[in-house]
């Protein structure tokens, strides 16, 4: 049956409120705005970043805050998003999947990799949220390490 | 109270007439299409560069001409992507944004020029959204276009 036109209006308000969900995350990484980037998350959000070799995952708001303030105080990635795909579910659930491209701004942007993210989303309330995201590194430069003084 | 059809569909075309702007602004100085840039801003729009040091304004259509008709005059011919567009409806035809933008250069084989980004003033004139002002911030720029040596 043919989708009426407040449905086709949901759906398209749905979409447009999930795209901007990577959006706002990669704005708030450029401008380290850590409480914006875990506002974006549910209450019970996860993240994870997957490697080669190992996985790391964080769960929950103070978990968040206390891994994204670390992680963003030790390394300053300037993200891109690219080709972001979605699927709705109904319900308030749906998933997707974006791509991304890191640039450092410690090193005058140098390209520092590249991945994609796994992405679930939750609605809560009127606003969507991630409810969890799945990074997957795909290419990452080796970080230089810190240049120490030599020692007699 | 739950947004009414007709608020909802108004909302996605300012948002997509919106997240239009820096699409179209983009396609303009890779055509080098200096009109059409200006074409994209209010009468009185305002472009902005901040630098570490200094700040240069240009308002207004004749000074955004001048500014724009130099794009390519300086050692780099600048071929922007914009990227990660995030925007706020701010009602009564008001709304802002920020957008962030990768400079290749056109005149030295495509290679990497620079990077930052536009805080955006959008405004809505009659049926049209248009930039009231673009800031752009320079994260890091091997040079800056339209400069000469």
């Amino acid at each position: 049956m043919a989708k009426s036109v407040d449905q086709l209006a949901a759906e398209l308000s749905d979409r447009e409120a999930i795209r901007e969900l990577p959006q706002r995350y990669c704005d708030c990484v450029w401008r380290g705005d850590i409480e914006g980037i875990v506002n974006l998350f549910s209450d019970d959000g996860e993240f994870t970043i997957i490697g080669n070799k190992r996985e790391n995952k964080t769960v929950g708001r103070a978990n968040l805050l206390k891994s994204y303030g670390e992680g963003l105080a030790n390394l300053t990635p300037r993200p891109y998003i690219h080709n972001h795909v979605i699927e709705l579910k109904g319900n308030g659930q749906a998933s997707g999947r974006c791509y991304v491209e890191l640039r450092n701004a410690s090193d005058n942007m140098a390209w520092l990799g590249t991945g994609f993210y796994n992405d679930e989303y939750v609605k809560v309330g009127d606003q969507w949220k991630f409810k969890s995201r799945r990074f997957q590194q795909v290419h990452m430069e080796q970080r230089q390490p810190k240049a120490t003084p030599a020692q007699d | 109270m739950a947004k009414t059809i007709e608020q909802i569909v108004s909302e996605l075309a300012d948002r997509d007439a919106i997240r239009e702007l820096p699409i179209k602004y983009c396609d303009c100085v890779w055509r080098n299409d200096v009109a059409g840039i200006v074409d994209l801003f209010a009468n009185d729009g305002a472009f902005i560069t901040k630098g570490r040091k200094r700040e240069h304004r240009a308002e207004g259509r004749d000074a955004l001409l001048k500014l724009y008709g130099g794009l390519t005059s300086g050692d780099m011919t600048p071929r922007p992507y914009i990227h990660n567009h995030v925007l706020q409806l701010k009602g009564s035809g008001q709304a802002g944004g920020r957008c962030y933008v990768e400079i290749r250069d056109a005149k030295k084989n495509f290679q990497w020029g620079g990077s930052g980004f536009y805080e955006d003033e959008y405004v809505k004139l009659g049926d049209s959204w248009k930039f009231k002002s673009r800031t752009f911030h320079a994260a890091h720029m091997e040079q800056m276009p339209g400069r000469r040596p």
